[in-house]
């Protein structure tokens, strides 16, 4: 696939074609990361991250391709392992060929943002199941709410528009209260 | 609610882009204006990302695994994303399942009592029974990698009956403190007849409610000695800890609804942690919280408890994860003498008790009272499906003035199309 053929995939929602073609620059990127002191699961977790960071960004209306669609990922994971060395008090040199030298903002990562995502990430364990599915029907898959009323068997659209709110709010006392407990 | 409905749909199309560049304007001009609008937007914003970040990790998931690309071991840090298909728990340390829509005598329980954050500074540490124990040599490496791995022991396979069947008839009484009462109100105070009647209630509706880890508890050791790493965070800290894990296990065998609500930190030399220094190492809590629950969460499916007809049911299972710095780290059920021996229960004072209770939502009264002994609140319900479990919450708080009370609803039936199925539950709290 070509870049252009990647960004349109994602851009459709035919994410699973592009998420395997970019995993061919897994093993790589692993042995990179694993010549600087990670391991096989910080590896695959810091490149999983880079994968989602990469998708959000190429569905941003702005993004523009600028080097190669994997060079730009080489650079997400230099940084995100460069950010992840840092945290572990380390800051060796990292020679990694072909890549970009990107900054937190290039790749879009705010680390406070991170934090507040890992409270929500919590709180959507503690809303219900049906809450999960419609948030991620109508905010990931973008299906309407009449459709989301009728795979998952509301009576009628405004009950499953009454259940959303129900979940939103619910969700962001959740997240405020949680908040709360660890400020 | 109908202009709050409004406002989070406005909001939703301001986010979606759907809106025109006028309405953006006016909407911009009024979030300028709105503080409670702007930082309204910009929590369902986040929100949203994070729903969407966490069904696109299940999507790399599900790739990484398809192209083998990835060893099944060991989610690391990105759990918090990954294991999110869990189902939902109302309150972090309450969960109210169920087994409903059987005879009058079938009591299917299950509410774990609320437990959060357990600081007691006398607390002694627990003195654990070492046959109840599954402890185990730790290596510590290095210290570069992000958790301490453990290894391997001997297999012990003949010793496999024995263990399981020491698990089995250990800890029936998990669920001492609470039980279900199915359309009818029992007040199971402190007073001695009426415990007895509580423990009646719990033999007759089947008290075999012990899931098991197939192979049994070697068979667990053996699992978690290759899977329970130390943290790295508390492990440079000199931190050890314990966690109570809870999760339900269902009839096939899943394991679900983790959550781990109960924690003591203990310094090197087993000393529990102060309050504040509780408060300042909230990272090795949440480490040790993280990674006790990961044990089970990969687990594979254990074996489910049967009801007094051999049918496998559903049950909720506790069990402690101990990090031992000098390589002791171990698993172990609730121990027979809850009372003492638990480091993450509450001290018996500290509760009057807790009680489930399940109620035919066309049963419900227009006032209902909750009843016991320190809890006076009474509060008309006019229209039970307006309800939302906040103002469930509410109620309770309400009533935690005059000695706590705890509502909890679960919503997935609240909102089912079979609305003959409300079930809520309450316990209290002295204090």
């Amino acid at each position: 696939m070509t870049d252009q053929e990647i960004i349109s995939a994602i851009r459709k929602g035919k994410r699973e074609k592009a998420i395997k073609e970019l995993y061919k620059e897994y093993p790589k990127i692993k042995a990179n990361i694993l010549s600087s002191g990670g391991d096989d699961e910080i590896a695959r977790e810091i490149f999983h991250d880079s994968l989602i960071l990469l998708i959000e960004k190429v569905n941003k209306s702005d993004f523009e391709l600028t080097a190669k669609l994997s060079t730009f990922l080489y650079g997400i994971n230099r940084f995100l392992w460069k950010n992840e060395l840092r945290k572990r008090r380390r800051n060796p040199e990292l020679e990694w060929k072909d890549t970009l030298i990107l900054s937190a903002d290039d790749v879009g990562y705010n680390e406070e943002k991170e934090e507040q995502m890992k409270v929500l990430a919590k709180v959507l364990n503690q809303v219900t199941d049906k809450c999960k599915k419609i948030f991620e029907m109508f905010y990931f898959k973008k299906e309407s709410m009449t459709d989301i009323a009728q795979k998952l068997g509301f009576t009628s659209v405004n009950s499953a528009k009454t259940q959303k709110y129900k979940c939103m709010e619910r969700a962001i006392k959740l997240a405020k209260e949680s908040n709360h407990h660890t400020t | 609610m109908r202009s709050e409905l409004e406002q989070i749909e406005l909001i939703d199309q301001y986010l979606s882009g759907k809106m025109s560049a006028e309405q953006v304007e006016a909407f911009e001009a009024q979030m300028a204006q709105d503080p409670a609008l702007k930082s309204m937007v910009k929590d369902q914003q986040l929100l949203i990302q994070t729903v969407s970040r966490q069904a696109l990790m299940a999507e790399i998931n599900a790739v990484a695994s398809l192209g083998g690309a990835a060893t099944a071991t060991g989610w690391g840090l990105t759990q918090w994303l990954i294991t999110v298909i869990s189902v939902a728990t109302l309150s972090v340390g309450a969960l109210l399942i169920y087994n409903y829509s059987t005879s009058e005598e079938d009591q299917i329980l299950i509410e774990e009592s609320q437990e959060e954050l357990v600081l007691n500074e006398e607390e002694v540490l627990p003195l654990i029974d070492s046959a109840e124990l599954i402890s185990f040599q730790m290596d510590t490496e290095e210290g570069d990698e992000e958790v301490v791995e453990v290894n391997d022991g001997p297999d012990k396979q003949d010793e496999q009956l024995k263990v399981k069947l020491q698990l089995e008839t250990n800890d029936q009484n998990t669920q001492n403190n609470n039980l279900l009462v199915k359309n009818d109100v029992v007040v199971n105070d402190q007073l001695e007849t009426k415990q007895t009647s509580a423990k009646k209630l719990i033999k007759k509706s089947d008290a075999n409610l012990k899931a098991t880890y197939p192979g049994g508890r070697l068979a667990l050791e053996k699992f978690v000695k290759k899977e329970l790493k130390y943290p790295r965070t508390p492990y440079d800290k000199g931190i050890q800890g314990t966690v109570k894990v809870t999760f339900i296990v269902t009839a096939d065998g899943k394991i679900t609804e983790l959550s781990s609500n109960c924690f003591i930190l203990k310094d090197r030399e087993g000393r529990p942690l102060s309050t504040s220094k509780m408060m300042a190492n909230k990272k090795s809590q949440n480490f040790f919280e993280e990674n006790a629950e990961r044990i089970f969460r990969i687990s594979q499916p254990w074996e489910p408890a049967t009801d007094s007809e051999g049918n496998p049911v559903l049950t909720l299972q506790t069990w402690y994860v101990n990090y031992d710095i000098n390589g002791k780290s171990s698993v172990y059920p609730p121990l027979e003498d809850e009372g003492t021996d638990n480091p993450c229960k509450l001290e018996a004072k500290d509760w009057e008790k807790v009680e489930v209770r399940i109620m035919n939502v066309k049963d419900l009264p227009k006032n209902f009272v909750l009843k016991g002994e320190n809890i006076i609140e009474a509060r008309s319900i006019k229209d039970v499906e307006d309800l939302s479990t906040d103002q469930y919450r509410e109620i309770c708080q309400d009533a935690a003035k005059n000695h706590c009370c705890v509502v909890y609803l679960d919503v997935n039936h609240f909102w089912s199309k079979d609305e003959s199925q409300l079930y809520y539950n309450y316990g209290y709290i002295k204090n």
